[in-house]
């Protein structure tokens, strides 16, 4: 019963996390590693957007306000789509002022109160004025684990002292542009006739990564339905093995008419027991035919499922980025959760069937095995005795 | 002794030339696309080929479904001719006999077009409705019947028992041995037919394995694990039933009651572990290929690629294509997203998705070869063998292999 409760439990937990993490929009990200790079893509930003493109550009830092850690990102009001927050007070910024979003944990630390919109914030010598306050996903932060985030609108003149990054946010604003948006991104850029060198910045395409700890989801609950198909299969054919040898016992004294009048409610709720067994056997006989497990291409081989050479070196040529964006890092630890929730749960899963059903027919065998006493006097009534 | 060591030798000789296409084909099962031992080949087969699991049970099915008609229908007819006087019996069983030995090409005609007549042509009652009344079964039933002691029916009858009673309770048990055999030899005989099902169904979707492995490219990669495959059912049937396989042959052939039904009772004894056994194997492969073709459902699900098509355009194409007035390089009849073309080498190819002609709701890539015309960089100009309204696959989701099951996400257009 513990584990079965646990087990529920995670189940209800994994589905939180990935209901959360379905409502970020995916996106293509791209990471400059020089300057010149962006100039091209300044230059191709019009194309992009009237081929159905939604862009927004980020210049990324650390920095520390009051001792409190935070992540600044100095960016656009295309932002607003990609966020992964909820604003609380004030408004999304727009372009040209020197505008500041911060979380409400920041309001706090620095103000004292969670309404610090019109208060005044200063990041690298420059004053920016607080135009909204946001919170961030609870469930998300806490797997994520990180400092908090400031969103800035652009100003050239800022100059930084530490590391920086620069990155592309793209996502998809047509049903053209929907799928392979790395593949058509690209060859709209060439098409635009940028000169993107191939060397100056990583893409990373995750515009369908929200789909992947729902299909790790879906697995589970596939794997859980064999489960209580095999199980309930079992159940039958035990209590159809124990209603046999019950009845072929009593078929031996007793004409069937008579058995039957007898045992006539054990033997309707024997029939609805089996109906009911019968009906949810169907539905998941029905489920587990429909079933569908959708992957990313780059996870399977081309050709054979069992190619063992693809998985070694998928599993050991594993690229790891050293340092990930908000949303990669909050991908991959959103992954590597429900990764490890599913081994867990496959896990308590397996141990829960071996107890279980092992705990069951073990106390309907004992039932079984005691031989029902036929009354003396219906044997005498019979002759099929010699008393 | 010189002689019976020539003998001997000859003999296995002999032995190792029938078992040599076995041999080769077990052997041969273990290969795959690189050297060494490998299991790839089962692997594909029972993993991978939604085809060979679908013959697999079309074969199945066929199989079980006729000779569940048949046997009992043999029976009856059988009871019927041996146990009973009627007007035209001995020509009508003369005329079971003639039906029996006449050869199947020669009936071919008349069945299908009683078949046609029937509306079910392309429909597995069109394999299965001509199989399941064939009269070698009541043949061979009746034959042995005729030797059994009439006397033993008649005191039934005078006891009060009706006919369906004697039958079930004399005649079937003494042929029992018969019965086994008999369906030994009908399961062989119908897993393995391959003219009744190519002749009367072309929905590929409904052919049974044995079509399928003799007759189409289908298993290229496979073909002999699917031998393999395609064997140990009979295999397994033959050893259930062997005991009663040589006694249902001895005592047919006799046509005498060699041994009472309680002396083949007695000698069955011991062999019925083994029947359980090999019922159970049974059972149990049956139920191991169900999972496989579950399995299979969904792996073909998973490699299925996701791809996105264009339709080739014909016209002019421009040296720089984003420049307007740009040099000519000529008019073509297929022009393609330079993204369409994939090159080995010196050999360019591309996919076109077409339909599968074995499921006809399905699409598969096809890798054709091309030569490129012109080019600009962003549109290459190529001729093939690309159909005018072909579906070229511009982007996938997963690098694609010959034969590869596809879904459309979206069909583009160059010029949108």
């Amino acid at each position: 019963m513990i584990i079965f409760i646990i087990l529920m439990l995670l189940m209800v937990l994994q589905d939180y996390v990935t209901r959360n993490f379905a409502s970020i929009p995916g996106r293509l990200e791209i990471k400059f590693l020089n300057g010149d790079q962006q100039g091209s893509l300044f230059k191709a930003t019009q194309l992009l957007e009237h081929e159905g493109y939604l862009i927004s550009y980020i210049r990324e830092w650390e920095t520390d306000i009051n001792n409190y850690p935070v992540i600044v990102y100095q960016t656009d009001q295309n932002y607003s789509y990609f966020g992964e927050f909820k604003l609380l007070k004030g408004r999304w910024f727009s372009d040209g002022n020197n505008q500041a979003v911060i979380s409400k944990n920041l309001s706090l630390e620095i103000y004292g109160t969670e309404d610090g919109v019109g208060r005044e914030i200063l990041l690298e010598g420059h004053a920016y004025t607080v135009v909204g306050i946001y919170e961030s996903n609870s469930v998300l932060e806490k797997i994520r684990k990180g400092p908090d985030y400031i969103y800035v609108t652009g100003n050239s003149g800022l100059e930084i002292y530490g590391v920086e990054t620069h990155r592309l946010l793209v996502a998809s604003s047509k049903e053209s542009t929907k799928h392979f948006l790395r593949e058509k991104f690209m060859e709209t850029l060439y098409r635009g006739g940028s000169t993107l060198d191939a060397e100056g910045f990583l893409m990373k395409d995750m515009s369908k990564t929200v789909g992947i700890p729902r299909q790790l989801f879906k697995g589970y609950i596939f794997v859980l339905e064999c489960i209580a198909l095999i199980w309930l299969l079992q159940c039958f054919l035990m209590d159809l093995k124990i209603f046999i040898s019950k009845y072929k016992e009593k078929m031996r004294t007793q004409y069937l008419k008579e058995a039957m009048e007898e045992h006539l409610t054990a033997l309707l709720i024997t029939a609805i027991k089996w109906t009911v067994m019968a009906f949810v056997g169907i539905f998941l006989i029905r489920k587990i035919i429909y079933f569908q497990l959708e992957l990313p291409g780059e996870w399977l081989p081309s050709d054979y499922i069992f190619d063992i050479q693809f998985y070694q070196k998928a599993l050991f040529n594993e690229k790891i980025t050293a340092y990930p964006s908000y949303y990669e890092g909050l991908y991959q630890s959103v992954v590597s959760f429900s990764k490890h929730l599913f081994i867990l749960k496959i896990v308590l899963t397996i141990l829960w069937y071996l107890i279980v059903p092992k705990a069951l027919f073990s106390g309907e065998r004992q039932d079984s095995g005691k031989k029902d006493t036929i009354p003396k006097r219906r044997l005498i009534r019979h002759g099929k005795t010699n008393i | 002794m010189h002689k019976i060591t020539i003998k001997n030798i000859f003999i296995f000789f002999l032995v190792f030339l029938c078992l040599f296409p076995l041999v080769i084909m077990v052997l041969k099962s273990f290969s795959g696309t690189v050297a060494g031992l490998k299991l790839e080949q089962y692997g594909r087969a029972l993993f991978q080929t939604e085809k060979f699991m679908r013959g697999f049970w079309n074969s199945v099915i066929y199989t079980v479904v006729i000779i569940a008609i048949n046997l009992p229908v043999s029976l009856l007819a059988a009871y019927g001719f041996t146990q009973f006087n009627f007007r035209g019996r001995d020509t009508i069983f003369w005329a079971y006999i003639v039906l029996m030995l006449m050869p199947f090409q020669a009936t071919i005609v008349p069945q299908y077009l009683t078949l046609k007549a029937l509306n079910i042509l392309d429909t597995p009652r069109a394999v299965i409705l001509p199989n399941a009344f064939s009269t070698f079964g009541t043949f061979l039933i009746a034959q042995y019947m005729r030797g059994m002691d009439k006397e033993i029916f008649e005191a039934g009858r005078i006891d009060g028992h009706s006919e369906l009673r004697l039958m079930l309770n004399i005649a079937m048990p003494v042929c029992r041995p018969l019965l086994s055999a008999l369906t030994v030899l009908l399961f062989i005989n119908y897993w393995s037919m391959v003219e009744q099902p190519l002749i009367f169904i072309t929905n590929q979707q409904l052919l049974p394995l044995s079509v399928l492995l003799g007759g189409t490219d289908l298993f290229r990669k496979i073909t002999y694990a699917c031998g393999i495959l395609f064997t140990i059912l009979p295999l397994l049937l033959y050893l259930l039933s062997y005991e009663d396989l040589l006694q249902g042959i001895a005592l047919s052939s006799t046509t005498g009651n060699q041994r009472t039904p309680v002396e083949i009772e007695r000698h069955n004894e011991g062999k019925r572990y083994d029947r359980k056994v090999f019922g159970k194997v049974i059972l149990i492969f049956l139920g191991v290929m169900l999972i496989f073709t579950l399995a299979t459902q969904k792996i073909t699900y998973m490699m299925t690629a996701k791809v996105e098509v264009v339709s080739p355009r014909s016209g002019e194409l421009l040296e720089i294509p984003q420049m307007k007035g740009s040099d000519s390089l000529g008019y073509f009849s297929a022009i393609v997203p330079a993204s369409c073309v994939f090159s080995d080498g010196d050999n360019h190819y591309l996919y076109l998705a077409m339909k599968d002609r074995f499921d006809e709701s399905k699409l598969q890539a096809i890798k054709v070869g091309i030569t490129i015309s012109a080019q600009n960089g962003v549109e290459t100009a190529v001729s093939g063998a690309i159909p005018g309204n072909a579906a070229v696959i511009r982007y996938t989701t997963r690098a694609l292999v010959e034969g590869n099951y596809i879904d459309v996400l979206y069909w583009g257009n160059e010029n949108e």
